[in-house]
């Protein structure tokens, strides 16, 4: 055990440290990004336990601790728990990884692989009973590993139930899992009891509680925290990218604790609503884009609104296009998706239409307007001006 | 455009030749094929196409054989506003000229006089007006392609100011290259990289499809997996009290088990006693059953006896009877057989008298029958020396009648001579001397003559000579036939006919009684039997025959003799017969009585000896143990068979009181428990081990990764379908839209052009004829007299003609101004007088206003066009 020194509130003590995260989700694919995008966006993932390992260097903590869904899934290619463990080799301290629900120690576990087993690195342990498991003289990591995806129980309260008082030893619960006051279904069995937890805590028994699930970091009460994720899975995920660096006063571990989080992430993960009403609109919309920094570590989710040209709306296909291949991936976002396109008169004026022809374009315009169809009928016009595009 | 003159030096057969056009009208070119009436087309084509310079194969074409000279086109043209002459020399001495003459004179030469040549008919001339208004030769049948003919349109369409060259239809163009990308132009089926997007989302889906199966079958495992362990140490902890039970239930079971084999052994007690007790019975019982057997045989042997010495008695009895019952029918034998030879003996006497009797009669036939044969014999010789019969006699009777007519005739006709003597005189008649009257008549010639006196001589006349002969004829026949016959007169032949006849029925007579002599029989053989029957019947002694009344009298008395013999003796054989018989049965009953004594002693002997065994038998079986001994054997079993009785049910309310039934039950099912859960957890941990199995095959398959993977390569696939399907159903309702506006507005101008050609049209085929036009200004069928033939079905000439009229009606519509010359080349020639003639009218019409070439060899095919102006071409 390392001693550190703390200089917050300038008493002088004994302190632990060590970093908290959950939700590698290694392995994940991300469908919604380019093709070309992916193996980026994946090779984050390992890169992030690097970026950890440094973090873990540089704060000289004791160990990490991973609260579970270090995997996607159980049923990895080995290739994903290879490169894991490569990555993980260069986190110098002990590491220590809660079964989740994505990862959890069933019949066909992926720690309980012939490839995990074979090749788990010695600084790397599987919390795979739970209960406490003393991991620095004086510091125990009380698990509760998930043993299947569907647990009929409270798997936290159910670790800490035999805990005794604390005597000497700081206890750091690690565990997984929607916490009853942020999860909608009330009656979820599995459901953590912030309650339960709150007063073990309050009873001494439990000095630390780190949560996995919950890919945002979030503060649940001023010990009970979720890790959030090291780096971005989702659009809807508020602060994630982070990891947690904690200090507890060895001392006095009941007194004090510090909760850092740090972000380590490197994807962007972005929503943007716009309405569109001119060729302006457009061109600021993609000017915004254009000055993104890191684009291809970039995904974005377009809400657009509005009622554009033909013409106009050509331009933003054309440049959205261009964009789409630049970055991580440019998405509009269908559902919210509220973009009208309204023939002008410059859009088809110009191009001397006359007789059927004209006529065919004023039906097409006159279908644009109305639903059903309409949609279509603005492609169908989108499409003559590109038809016609070369002529002017 | 309206071309003025062509000019032609060294093209094809021509040296030199200008040919001057009607501006408005008709020129009709007249020329044979191979001076080349076709010139004035293929100058035009050559000298707008073609660069001075050129050699191109349709340039050396038209040089003239082995002549080193260029072939020179001169063109004068009005056009637009421009009028102009455009020269070109082609191969030798190549040169262009251009000289517009209005609207300002102007002079080009060389390659830009070309190039604007081409200009200006470009700003002026519609090209596939031009095309579609020349009939090319050969080719007059096909239908001009009207559609895209912008002058034309403009004509038809009020609606569409003219879009320029080209027009939408560039537009349109690019629409169906668009649409082709997505769909193909026919059938509009999805065709490209849409097609192949649908494919690849089609096969990435399924590829999902298959993955999220197999990663659910994964779960499923995994959970089952988990379930099974639950369940095994559920059943190992039900095991352990299941156990117990059974180990307890196991030894009360053992207990019971010595309770039930302590009753079996008394059971067998029980069954030994039992079987004891009915051996002795059984001994009891035989005893009884020997003694009874060995009374019965005695009273057998007894009763045989008995009826053994009864019918002996009765044997000898029978034998007495038997004895006289034979020698009675002996002597009635005796008496039977005497009476039976004297009935032989009256048989024999009846038999002789019947055979002298034979004798007699046989005689008597034979007598009677030799008489009447010699009567017979007799009167056949008789009839032999006498053949006069009435038929002879009625011959002679006619003959002689006949005779003596002629006689009566010839003395009738013939003078008669009557000579009487008066003196004494001795008168001569015819040299008799006449001794009475003379009488008779002079056939011939009669002499009288008195000797020495006179003689006188009668003589016939001439008629009495005829006579005379007739008489002598039927005195000749007569004669004849008395000689024949023999016979001096017909008296003597009545009587030998009387004679005959006599004699016939004589013979008659005779025969008759010869055949009731013989009866049928031969004589010679009756004489045989009579012979024969007197030798037999006549003893050497007496050879006379009795007399028939005798002989037959002597019959009767030895029938009557003979049957009262037979009677006699018939009585006495049947009274023999009887008497044989009553003996013969007498004799068989006491041969039955016999046979029923010796049969009667064999069961005497057999009863004997039954008696003698029985009585062996019984004293050996008593000689064993006697009848009280036997007793007190039976009394002992019975007793011991008690005893054994009373302890086994002693037993067996002990095992019943131990509850074995209930043990049974509950052991079993203690058992059956145990062996449920040992099955169970067998059961339980061989799935285990197979679900261990499949789990570690998939193990580091990386599932989830590749349903991932595949799940994305499924979005990326929806997205780029979901763009293209977005396109494709874009430039679908494009087309749509545009063509179905474009066919509308086609359809609108096709009205004008019809009635323009319809115009037309009658004046060849008549006032009720209709055409049916397409959008493509195309003719689709023509009705006429209510019959709508399509236009691919018409006739060549028709077709020919109908053709013809689309052009003209399309230069009319067109106008002077915008138009083109219509160019016939060797057109119709499918077409017959009359419509010819109609044609003819049509063309003058549209003459009126439209320049007409009619480019032809045939020069009479258009010769009633009244305002033609012909130019001949002659061969140089
Ligand atoms: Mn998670």
């Amino acid at each position: 055990m390392r001693l550190h020194t703390s200089v917050g509130d300038g008493s002088y003590g004994d302190e632990m440290r060590f970093i908290a995260t959950a939700d590698w989700q290694l392995g994940m694919t991300a469908s919604y990004l380019t093709a070309e995008a992916r193996p980026r966006f994946a090779q984050a993932r390992l890169d992030v336990i690097r970026a950890i390992g440094e973090l873990a260097a540089e704060r000289a903590v004791d160990f990490v601790l991973v609260c579970g869904d270090v995997f996607e899934s159980n049923q990895l290619d080995r290739q994903v728990v290879l490169r894991a463990f490569d990555a993980l080799r260069a986190v110098a301290v002990p590491v220590y990884l809660l079964p989740g629900n994505h990862d959890p120690l069933d019949s066909a576990s992926i720690y309980t692989s012939a490839t995990f087993r074979d090749r788990c690195p010695d600084h790397v342990h599987v919390l795979a009973e739970p209960g406490p498991v003393t991991v620095l003289p004086g510091v125990e990591v009380v698990a509760a590993p998930w043993s299947n995806k569907a647990p009929l129980c409270d798997l936290v309260a159910r670790a800490c139930a035999d805990l005794g008082p604390s005597d000497d030893v700081i206890r750091i619960v690690a565990g997984h899992g929607v916490v009853d006051t942020l999860n909608p279904d009330r009656d979820s069995l599995a459901a953590i009891s912030v309650a339960a937890l709150q007063a073990q805590v309050d009873a001494g028994r439990i000095h630390m509680c780190v949560l996995g699930d919950r890919h945002s970091t979030t503060q649940v009460t001023e010990r009970i925290w979720y890790a959030g994720a090291p780096e971005v899975t989702d659009r809807d995920e508020t602060d994630p990218g982070n990891v947690l660096v904690v200090d507890i006063d060895t001392a006095q571990p009941a007194a004090r604790v510090a909760v850092e989080r740090v972000h380590v992430g490197r994807w962007e993960f972005e929503v943007a609503a716009r309405e569109l009403g001119s060729v302006e609109d457009v061109d600021a919309l993609v000017g915004w884009l254009d000055g993104h920094s890191g684009k291809d570590r970039t995904a974005i989710w377009l809400k657009l609104s509005g009622t554009l040209s033909v013409r106009d709306k050509a331009r933003l296909d054309a440049a959205l296009e261009e964009q789409a291949e630049i970055f991580g991936s440019v998405l509009i976002w269908e559902r919210h998706y509220d973009l009208s396109v309204v023939p002008d008169d410059c859009d088809f004026g110009d191009l001397g239409l006359t007789g059927f022809a004209d006529d065919a374009v004023r039906e097409l315009v006159q279908m644009a307007g109305c639903e059903p169809g309409g949609a279509e009928a603005q492609d169908a016009l989108g499409l003559l001006y590109r038809l016609t595009e070369a002529s002017r | 455009m309206k071309i003025l003159r062509i000019r032609l030096e060294h093209f094809r057969g021509i040296t030199s030749r200008e040919i001057v056009l009607q501006p408005a009208g008709i020129t009709v070119v007249e020329g044979p094929n191979e001076v080349g009436k076709s010139c004035v087309p293929e100058a035009i084509g050559l000298i707008r196409s073609y660069l001075d310079s050129s050699r191109a194969k349709a340039v050396t074409d038209v040089r003239p054989v082995g002549q080193d000279v260029g072939p020179k086109v001169e063109l004068e043209v009005v056009t637009g506003p421009y009028h102009l002459v455009y020269t070109k020399q082609f191969l030798w001495r190549p040169s262009t000229e251009l000289r517009i003459l209005a609207p300002r004179p102007e002079q080009l030469a060389g390659r830009e006089a070309h190039d604007r040549f081409d200009t200006l008919l470009a700003e002026t001339l519609d090209p596939q007006l031009w095309d579609a208004l020349q009939v090319v030769q050969g080719d007059s049948l096909r239908q001009p392609v009207l559609a895209r003919i912008e002058p034309l349109r403009t004509a038809l369409g009020a609606t569409d100011a003219k879009p320029g060259p080209g027009g939408h239809d560039a537009l349109i163009g690019r629409i169906e290259q668009e649409y082709a990308r997505y769909f193909t132009s026919k059938t509009g089926k999805v065709t490209g990289d849409y097609d192949a997007t649908a494919a690849r989302v089609a096969s990435t889906r399924q590829q999902v499809d298959q993955l999220r199966a197999r990663l659910g079958e994964a779960e499923d495992r995994i959970a089952q997996y988990a379930r099974i362990e639950a369940e095994l140490r559920q059943v190992c902890a039900a095991q352990r009290p299941v156990l117990r039970e059974l180990e307890e239930l196991r030894s009360r079971r053992r207990r019971l088990d010595e309770l039930e084999r302590a009753a079996e052994l008394s059971r067998a007690d029980v069954e030994r006693a039992q079987a004891t007790q009915a051996e002795a019975e059984r001994a009891v019982a035989q005893r009884g059953e020997l003694a009874a057997e060995h009374r019965r045989r005695l009273d057998e042997h007894e009763q045989c006896e008995v009826e053994l010495s009864h019918l002996e008695q009765r044997c000898t009895q029978q034998r007495l009877d038997a004895d006289l019952a034979a020698s009675a029918a002996a002597e009635a034998m005796t008496a039977a057989e005497q009476l039976s030879a004297r009935q032989r003996a009256a048989d024999d006497a009846l038999a002789s008298a019947r055979a002298h009797q034979d004798l007699r009669l046989l005689g008597d036939r034979i007598g009677a029958a030799t008489a009447a044969r010699i009567t017979a014999a007799e009167a056949a010789a008789r009839l032999e020396n006498n053949p006069i019969d009435d038929a002879i006699v009625a011959e002679l009777q006619a003959a002689q009648t006949g005779l003596l007519v002629a006689e009566a005739k010839r003395d009738a006709g013939a003078p008669r001579l009557f000579v009487t003597s008066l003196g004494g005189r001795r008168i001569d008649v015819d040299g008799s001397t006449l001794d009475a009257d003379h009488e008779a008549a002079v056939t011939s010639q009669s002499v009288v003559e008195v000797p020495g006196v006179v003689r006188v001589v009668v003589c016939a006349g001439q008629d009495g000579h005829e006579l005379v002969a007739a008489a002598e004829a039927c005195a000749h026949r007569w004669q004849l036939l008395l000689d024949r016959h023999v016979i001096g007169d017909l008296t003597t032949a009545r009587d030998a006919a009387g004679r005959r006849r006599h004699d016939l029925v004589e013979r008659q007579l005779a025969r008759r009684s010869l055949a009731e002599a013989l009866d049928g029989d031969d004589l010679d053989e009756m004489r045989a039997r009579h012979e024969a029957l007197r030798d037999r019947v006549l003893t050497p002694v007496r050879r006379t025959t009795p007399s028939a009344a005798a002989s037959a009298k002597c019959v009767r008395g030895a029938e009557r003799a003979a049957g009262l013999a037979r009677d006699a003796a018939d009585a006495a054989a049947a009274s023999a017969a009887d008497l044989r018989a009553a003996a013969e049965a007498a004799a068989g009953v006491l041969m039955l009585r016999d046979v029923e004594r010796i049969k009667l002693q064999q069961r005497l002997d057999g009863a004997r000896v039954e008696r003698e065994r029985t009585a062996r038998a019984l004293q050996a079986s008593r000689d064993g143990l006697s009848d009280n001994e036997l007793r007190t054997v039976v009394a002992h079993a019975v007793k011991r068979l008690h005893d054994a009785v009373v302890l086994h049910d002693e037993g067996r309310d002990e095992l019943s009181a131990a509850g074995a039934d209930e043990l049974r039950i509950v052991l079993d099912n203690a058992a059956a428990k145990h062996e449920r859960l040992a099955r169970d957890t067998h059961e339980l941990t061989a799935q285990q081990h197979r679900l261990r199995g499949q789990l570690d095959d998939i193990e580091g398959q990386g599932l989830k990764d590749h349903l991932d993977a595949a799940g994305a390569a499924l979005d990326d696939a929806e997205r780029v379908h979901g763009r293209l399907a977005q396109r494709a159903a874009a430039v679908r309702l494009l087309r749509a839209t545009f063509t179905r506006h474009r066919d509308d507005a086609q359809s609108r101008y096709v009205q004008p052009f019809t009635q323009a050609l319809e115009r037309l049209g009658r004046l060849v085929f008549g006032p009720e004829m209709r055409v049916h036009v397409s959008p493509e200004l195309a003719i689709e069928s023509v009705t006429r007299g209510g019959v709508t033939v399509p236009f691919e079905a018409l006739s060549g000439g028709a077709k020919e003609q109908l053709a013809v009229l689309g052009r003209l009606a399309c230069a009319q519509l067109v106008g002077a101004g915008d138009g083109a010359p219509v160019v016939l080349d060797d057109s119709l020639g499918f077409a017959d007088p009359g419509r010819l003639e109609r044609m003819a009218a049509v063309l003058n019409e549209v003459g009126q206003t439209n320049q007409i070439i009619v480019l032809t060899c045939q020069p009479d095919r258009f010769r009633s066009i009244g305002s033609a102006v012909v130019v001949r071409l002659d061969a140089a």
